[in-house]
């Protein structure tokens, strides 16, 4: 939990550029630690790619496809992934995935998951329905009635996915602790080959 | 336009994981490496090129216009895909082992011998399935 620990600090007391590591040597830090990066990488690969699963075994993933330009695609990939960083950012600041009872992490783990969908369906509408208001296409009132069903059925959708979300990052992270082997005291002593 | 540097992406993402992995695998292995600062800077550029991977795929998916799976072709990628789930399932503990390893260790150098051949078989298997996957990629690309 060291990890974790080192990130609620960094969080409480503002980034710094660099700490003295545990062996004495300073290093740089990161505005996410490893275990923010890889958890957020593989919650939104694993979202993205069951649903793609889904809309593959169903055969209609070549028409959903075929009306998606590439960098538009890109673009939302990369949105939701920092969206993703973010969410799994906050929740480990506020609890460890280790020793935190498992209710407060399903708690958090849905609270940062209605937030995210709320704004990646309020970045989506601001790209996509912006210029079109400027331009006087559409009503303003039209636009806040389906922005605040939107936002309730992205929220309650975010939700869901933020509590599989958790419930899945606990999961792996005791997997792990579970197969890390027992170090005893023996230790490589060999001087390391150049 | 956007297909061939989108391609070349995807391509130059997986070689980068398969030459990582293989080195670490080697390096784990052959005790050249006893430390776990290398796996651990390793591990945020293969985060990195899942995420590459993943929307480059995607990107390369809606070039194709993949056919649906009854076709031999759907049914290997439908393989292909269950596949690179559970490699990054797989990943996904083989990275967090690794950061509670570097935890637990409290220091980055003097590697445990258990906790080395732990790794050592933990990119090796890595390297292992990404190379299944540039197979069945192969496959997909040219039958």
């Amino acid at each position: 939990m060291v990890e974790h620990q080192r990130e609620r600090e960094d969080l409480g007391e503002g980034a710094t550029e660099t700490e003295t590591a545990r062996d004495g040597k300073q290093i740089s830090t990161r505005p996410v630690s490893l275990v923010t990066w890889t958890l957020a990488t593989f919650d939104t690969t694993l979202f993205v790619l069951l649903g793609v699963l889904a809309a593959h075994t169903s055969g209609e993933l070549a028409g959903l496809l075929a009306g998606l330009n590439t960098l538009v695609g890109v673009a939302a990939f990369c949105y939701l992934w920092a969206l993703f960083v973010l969410a799994v950012r906050w929740v480990n600041s506020r609890v460890a995935l280790g020793d935190t009872p498992f209710r407060t992490l399903v708690l958090h783990g849905v609270a940062a998951g209605c937030a995210t969908g709320v704004v990646f369906l309020l970045g989506l509408f601001a790209v996509a329905l912006v210029p079109t208001i400027q331009r006087g296409g559409v009503r303003l009132q039209t636009v806040l009635v389906v922005l605040l069903i939107g936002g309730a059925v992205a929220a309650v959708v975010g939700g869901v996915v933020g509590l599989v979300a958790s419930l899945l990052d606990t999961a792996v992270y005791r997997l792990a602790g579970y197969l890390l082997p027992e170090a005893g005291t023996k230790r490589v002593t060999e001087p390391r080959r150049q | 336009m956007a297909a061939l540097p989108i391609r070349t992406l995807h391509v130059v993402a997986m070689a980068a994981l398969v030459g990582g992995t293989t080195v670490l695998w080697q390096s784990y292995r052959s005790g050249a490496v006893t430390s776990l600062a290398p796996a651990r800077q390793f591990e945020w550029l293969f985060w990195g090129g899942v995420g590459v991977l993943v929307f480059t795929g995607v990107g390369n998916l809606g070039t194709l216009g993949p056919p649906g799976p009854g076709t031999d072709w759907g049914r290997t990628l439908l393989v292909k895909l269950t596949v690179v789930v559970a490699l990054f399932a797989g990943s996904v503990v083989r990275t967090l082992l690794l950061v509670q390893a570097s935890d637990r260790e409290d220091t980055f150098d003097d590697l445990h011998p258990a906790i080395q051949r732990t790794l050592s078989r933990a990119y090796g298997a890595t390297a292992v399935v990404l190379l299944g996957i540039v197979v069945l990629a192969e496959v997909l690309a040219h039958g």
